[in-house]
């Protein structure tokens, strides 16, 4: 048989994914746009291409998958569970004693219309969500976001790489189109990283007790322990941004989009260039910690104007607002109810802003 | 060069199955594909499309906006005909499909892929099996006939198709698709794939050629 590449929907790419990154066990509860992933999964135990992969449970509920989640991190086995948006509402509180416990957890959410039931088209809206923590206790998580079939296939292994290295759950906030697409993909060539677990429990095996808990009664201790996720958080934001570029050497316009809608603006810079317009985009591809200094860098080399693009009411446009600073005129353009932007309207939106006086002056100019 | 086609019908014609079919065959041919299906919550029956992209590079938007091609399995598909670029193609199954209005600036083929299929009944897996489901397999027939190319040379790809996506319980069924491929591939070289008419877009047209009526 002739050797085609692997043609397979985003949701089925990141199971796949998440198995050669050595995934160990997986609880779910299914959930569309996101049921994919634990049919994918299902059929892999005991499977000898996947050795590692041990547990799939479907739970009864999303309270009990996060919860039996938070129980096999505890162990330092890699651990996963995936779910949209209602889902992901009831996973909160389990999310909240995952960082407090310093667990390293993959939660993925497919993200579907909303509030509510919604329906079971692409939105963005559960961006705030994602990357403002979600559950309570002011605590913080690293959130990815694929934007193609194949980086669907390849974000688990960094999501697990960033989970370990840092103990902290890690989201991948991905979206109905993306988890439903079908695209071809390389046959990806990846062994599993290993990482230090000598914090994890052990049902008291070894000389060592390991208590894994998110309970300090101690003022004190919940200060020094709140103060310690923090600065950790905080090293996180510092040495983790991660984008990519398109085009934005020269350009006019940058684009800000992540997920499907920088599929279509990634559509919009080549159409944009051939009628002459300087277009670029940046495409964040972690959405926390938001790739912040990558703005800078690009108002600092004069873009004047970013156009983010999402499926929500707004929301990431707040992140690149903090990040310009005032120093660049910074709009809008969103869809929402699980429909996307045409093209005739991003690209108006384009020229509308390309055309518009020269936005406010720059901070250090009013400086100097 | 990027094509883009769109599939829609009813759930149970196997139109998902006809994208991934439509999916695979450019895959063997060495181009990169992005497709999207689209149905409704019913557990059957309700309205379903996929969509398939190719191209020679990387795909950028896998959206499809104006599509090239727009195959219509059922009439309440025609109400996508509006999407199709001009002087795209519009599929029509004649079967199931009444009567199509002259559609200015577009290409129009009709097959009446449910007939053709179910005249297949020898090639059928089972004895008495119903084989009009393979209208699907008719209709990917006639939508590479519009392309280049003999029965000869498209064969070994479509077999190359069917290995890959008609796999377990369904490996049965290749002989019955590669055979009603082979007919709706047959049926519009014969019978004449729709010249593009020479009118400019918009300008009516005289009458909606192919002239395919069901035998």
């Amino acid at each position: 048989m002739t050797a085609l590449p692997e043609f397979l929907k985003g949701n089925e790419a990141l199971a796949y994914g998440a198995l050669r990154a050595g995934l160990t066990a997986f609880y779910g509860y299914p959930i569309t746009p996101s049921s994919e992933i634990p049919e994918t999964l299902a059929a892999k135990v005991g499977r000898p291409e996947f050795p590692r992969f041990r547990v799939f449970l479907q739970a009864a509920s999303e309270l009990e998958a996060i919860n039996l989640a938070i129980g096999t991190a505890a162990t330092g086995a890699r651990t996963m569970t995936a779910t949209s948006g209602p889902g992901f509402s009831l996973k909160q509180e389990g999310i909240s004693y995952a960082a407090a416990m310093e667990l390293p957890l993959l939660i993925v959410n497919v993200n579907r219309a909303g509030p509510g039931l919604g329906n079971l088209g692409p939105e963005q809206s559960d961006y705030f969500q994602a990357t403002r923590g979600g559950g309570h206790g002011g605590y913080r998580t690293i959130v990815l976001a694929p934007d193609s079939v194949p980086e669907m296939a390849r974000l688990p292994a960094l999501a697990f790489s960033l989970a370990f290295r840092y103990r902290t759950p890690v989201i991948v906030l991905t979206d109905a189109f993306l988890g439903q697409l079908k695209e071809d993909l390389p046959v990806p060539d990846v062994a599993p990283e290993e990482w230090d677990t000598s914090w994890a429990a052990t049902g008291a095996r070894g000389p060592v007790r390991h208590v894994l808990s998110s309970l300090h009664l101690e003022l004190a201790d919940q200060n020094r322990h709140s103060r310690h996720l923090a600065a950790k958080y905080a090293e996180i934001a510092r040495t983790e941004q991660r984008s990519e570029d398109v085009a934005t050497d020269d350009a006019d316009v940058v684009l800000v989009a992540f997920g499907i809608c920088a599929r279509l603006a990634r559509a919009a810079v080549g159409s944009m260039r051939a009628r002459g317009l300087r277009v670029g985009l940046l495409r964040p591809i972690t959405l926390a910690p938001f790739p912040r200094d990558r703005i800078d860098d690009l108002v600092l080399s004069g873009v004047r104007r970013f156009l983010v693009l999402e499926l929500n009411h707004g929301q990431m446009v707040d992140d690149v607002a903090l990040a310009a600073a005032g120093r660049a005129e910074v709009r809008g353009l969103t869809e929402v109810g699980g429909l996307l932007p045409t093209s005739a309207a991003i690209g108006a939106a384009v020229e509308a802003m390309a055309v518009s006086p020269t936005p406010l002056v720059a901070a250090e100019e009013v400086d100097a | 060069m990027r094509s883009e086609a769109i599939v829609a019908g009813h759930g149970g014609q196997g139109v998902l199955e006809l994208a991934n079919w439509l999916a695979y065959y450019h895959l063997a041919n060495g181009r990169h594909v992005a497709s999207t299906p689209s149905y409704g919550p019913e557990t059957r029956g309700g309205k379903v499309r996929g969509s398939v992209v190719a191209a020679d590079a990387p795909i950028d938007s896998p959206i499809i906006e104006t599509p090239d091609l727009l195959v219509v399995m059922n009439t309440p598909s025609l109400d996508f005909v509006p999407m199709l670029r001009p002087g795209g193609t519009l599929l029509v199954n004649r079967s199931l499909v009444a009567e199509v209005a002259p559609r200015p600036g577009l290409r129009v083929v009709e097959v009446p892929a449910t007939d053709l299929a179910a005249g297949l009944f020898a090639f059928a897996p089972e004895p008495g099996l119903d084989t009009s489901m393979a209208a699907n397999a008719v209709v990917f027939g006639a939508i590479l006939a519009l392309g280049a190319g003999e029965w000869a040379t498209v064969r070994g790809p479509v077999e190359e198709v069917f290995r890959h996506t008609l796999t377990d319980r369904k490996q049965a069924y290749r002989p019955l698709d590669l055979r009603a491929t082979e007919s709706g591939f047959r049926w519009v070289r014969d019978h004449g794939a729709g010249a593009l008419p020479a009118t400019a877009p918009g300008a009516p047209l005289a009458a909606s050629n192919g002239g395919a009526a069901p035998p």
